[in-house]
């Protein structure tokens, strides 16, 4: 089953236009990847109302084109500019830009870049191996697992996703009541609909994603103003960027240990790329024979997070398309884009679309590959991007922004749904709370909704006495124990300390 | 942050819950209200957890809201008017739009934007007549997407 889909993905290939889609998608996230605040969260939101002009054949090669390089791109400014343009790339520049000043600048590029490039690659690997044993997995789920594991994955991106546990928890339930405006589908209800007609469908996608990730990053980055004021010429040798690339090929057990940390990182929902690089990095220290050299500017200190930083998209993406649990803000917006089109992660994306899945994973295999060929080529160039001002950029995303919210259903009432969900990401923003558990919560609530109706109707109240369900309410429960324990567990050691 | 902005957000938080919870109340069928009811529940209990945890370390701590906010005071006053700036131009955006529809909004607003934000007379005409052209040929020519006209010109 699996053999003759991937034969089919590979088919897709020999079409001129999943090519330019994975281009675009490249170029967006490698320019949104570069600027720091504009994030590939930013450059998908921007992208989704536009989503229903395509077929999914041509948007998801776009959205995983951004996915795949936009953690590579940001490694660029991070090394030269010591200005990370992801979180992701936070890491890279304890080493790299000590690299730079060093002058071996291009070393670290062509190592950043090749390892970043090549993590991506071998976590599109592992991807392909774990749809095998994903697929009975699949099978076996039924109505009130998948209700437990939408609650699962809202708790995991509330809890570990960084910031208050609580604050991540309120912004996913905050998500699912705000999913449940509309006619309710049971009993033709209409529910918080504030008595009008616009309402009876619920709030748009489209502004929602808009309001809480673009509108926010857009007015943050006209009131920090422009990060990179000027920039000297950036003169990067051949010479030096290959043996940067040869540097991973020298330690790739690290490149490949990290790799795998990045992978099974981005297969817990949740957990973001800025653990994974600093999981990879703390691991890379460690098993180094000269840990004490790490962070004065050593190129194993670049190979580590970058390969750990895009290795984790793999991951994430199986996880959002075998069970629709997404384990990053970007996954989020993807799994949006799929309801968007009509398409159901879960069972549906493993069997009637499985080719669809496998194309996906092997556009992120080429995006990866081609992201990592643009920037070794264009490197000193999109690092010039950095230095758009803020004033140039403002007004024209929001532009962007604006239309987009308005374009894909053409109502104005669409505009307003913008400005207050802009509004409410703003004060998320600024006060903690969690907006990807928001969305998550938004996207996935009518599903749970349904899901859970049907449980209760085929088998009563006790509808979560399966095996499945079991597990992952046990997995839940203990991922809510795991913080207070750790805390406890660390109290009782300092107070050791203390009387010892 | 603030304590006291955050006490206020999770004041927000509960007063939202509530609202959610008196509305449910008023719906027809049980099966339509059950889920807000135990979400909205959920939200207030854990509002009034962050609520308390809050309240509990400002006491702790011994700081009060106004011995916090003095160190850093202008700062946090510029921070605000920059924010109110930019949030005005967009709300600005919006309100244009809605009079003038979008290609009439467009221009006018590039153009107040890069004013206030220092740039020469002729470079911000150029950018505004050039960012309304890319709109035009790439939404409206290319993609096909019909475009606001305003309250006025429809």
């Amino acid at each position: 089953m699996v053999l003759p889909a991937f034969m089919e993905a590979l088919q897709y290939f020999t079409h001129l236009e999943v090519w330019l889609y994975i281009l675009a998608g490249v170029a967006l996230g490698l320019i949104f990847g570069v600027i720091p605040g504009l994030t590939s969260l930013v450059a998908m939101s921007i992208l989704m109302p536009f989503v229903f002009l395509m077929t999914p054949e041509q948007a998801l090669p776009l959205f995983i084109g951004i996915c795949a390089v936009s953690y590579t791109a940001g490694a660029i400014t991070a090394i030269l500019l010591n200005i990370p343009g992801t979180g992701a790339s936070a890491a890279t520049l304890i080493d790299g830009f000590p690299m730079t000043q060093k002058g071996e600048g291009a070393r670290a590029l062509g190592a950043a870049l090749t390892s970043s490039g090549m993590g991506g690659i071998v976590s599109v690997i592992l991807a392909l191996a774990m749809v095998f044993l994903v697929l009975p997995l699949i099978f076996a789920i039924r109505s009130a697992d998948l209700v437990f594991l939408i609650l699962m994955g809202i708790s995991f991106i509330a809890v570990l996703s960084g910031g208050s546990m609580l604050k991540g928890l309120i912004a996913g339930g905050v998500g699912l009541i705000i999913s449940l405006t509309g006619l309710h589908v049971i009993t033709g209800v209409p529910r918080f609909t504030l008595g009008t007609v616009y309402l009876l469908d619920g709030y748009s996608l489209i502004p929602v994603i808009l309001g809480l990730f673009a509108v926010p990053e857009i007015i943050s980055t006209g009131v920090r103003g422009a990060l990179v004021q000027q920039l000297d010429k950036v003169v990067l040798s051949m010479q030096g960027v290959l043996e940067g690339m040869k540097d991973v090929f020298r330690h790739w057990g690290l490149w490949l240990r990290s790799s795998i940390i990045g992978y099974i990182i981005g297969v817990i929902p949740g957990v973001g790329a800025s653990t994974a690089i600093f999981v990879a990095y703390g691991q890379g220290k460690q098993t180094s024979k000269h840990s004490e050299k790490w962070g004065t500017g050593i190129v194993e200190g670049v190979i580590a997070p970058e390969s750990a930083n895009n290795a984790k998209e793999g991951g994430a993406l199986l996880t959002t398309l075998a069970l629709g649990i997404p384990g990053s803000g970007e996954m989020v917006i993807l799994l949006g884009a799929l309801m968007m089109l009509g398409i159901v992660p879960g069972i549906e994306m493993m069997t009637v679309r499985l080719p669809l899945s496998l194309l996906l994973i092997q556009v992120l295999f080429v995006g990866s590959f081609l992201g990592a060929a643009i920037c070794l080529l264009l490197a000193p160039y999109l690092a010039r991007v950095a230095t758009i001002p803020a004033r140039v950029l403002v007004p024209l995303v929001m532009v962007v922004v604006f239309i987009g919210a308005f374009a894909y259903a053409e109502r104005f009432l669409d505009l307003v749904t913008l400005l207050i969900f802009g509004l409410v990401g703003l004060a998320m923003r600024k006060y903690g709370f969690n907006r990807p558990a928001l969305l998550l919560g938004y996207i996935l609530g009518d599903l749970f909704e349904k899901y859970l109706f049907i449980a209760y109707r085929a088998d009563g109240p006790l509808f979560f006495m399966t095996p499945i369900s079991l597990s992952v309410i046990f997995v839940t429960i203990a991922l809510f124990c795991f913080g207070p324990a750790r805390k406890l567990l660390a109290r009782r050691s300092e107070r050791g300390a203390k009387k010892a | 942050m603030k304590k006291r902005e955050e006490v206020w957000a999770y004041i927000v938080v509960m007063v939202f819950a509530l609202l959610v919870m008196a509305e449910a109340l008023s719906m027809q069928y049980f099966s339509s209200k059950v889920l807000p009811l135990i979400l909205s529940s959920l939200i207030f209990v854990f509002g009034g957890v962050g609520l308390t945890k809050t309240l509990l370390a400002r006491d702790e701590s011994g700081t009060t809201a106004t011995q916090d906010e003095t160190g850093s005071g202008k700062e946090d006053r510029e921070s605000w008017f920059r924010y109110s700036l930019v949030g005005a131009w967009v709300v600005g955006f919006f309100l244009a739009i809605y009079l003038v529809g979008f290609m009439v909004a467009i221009p006018l607003l590039v153009l107040s934007y890069l004013k206030t934000h220092g740039t020469k007379w002729r470079v911000a005409i150029t950018f505004a007549v050039l960012t309304t052209a890319i709109v035009y040929g790439v939404f409206v020519f290319a993609l096909k997407v019909y475009l606001y006209e305003g309250l006025l010109f429809s």
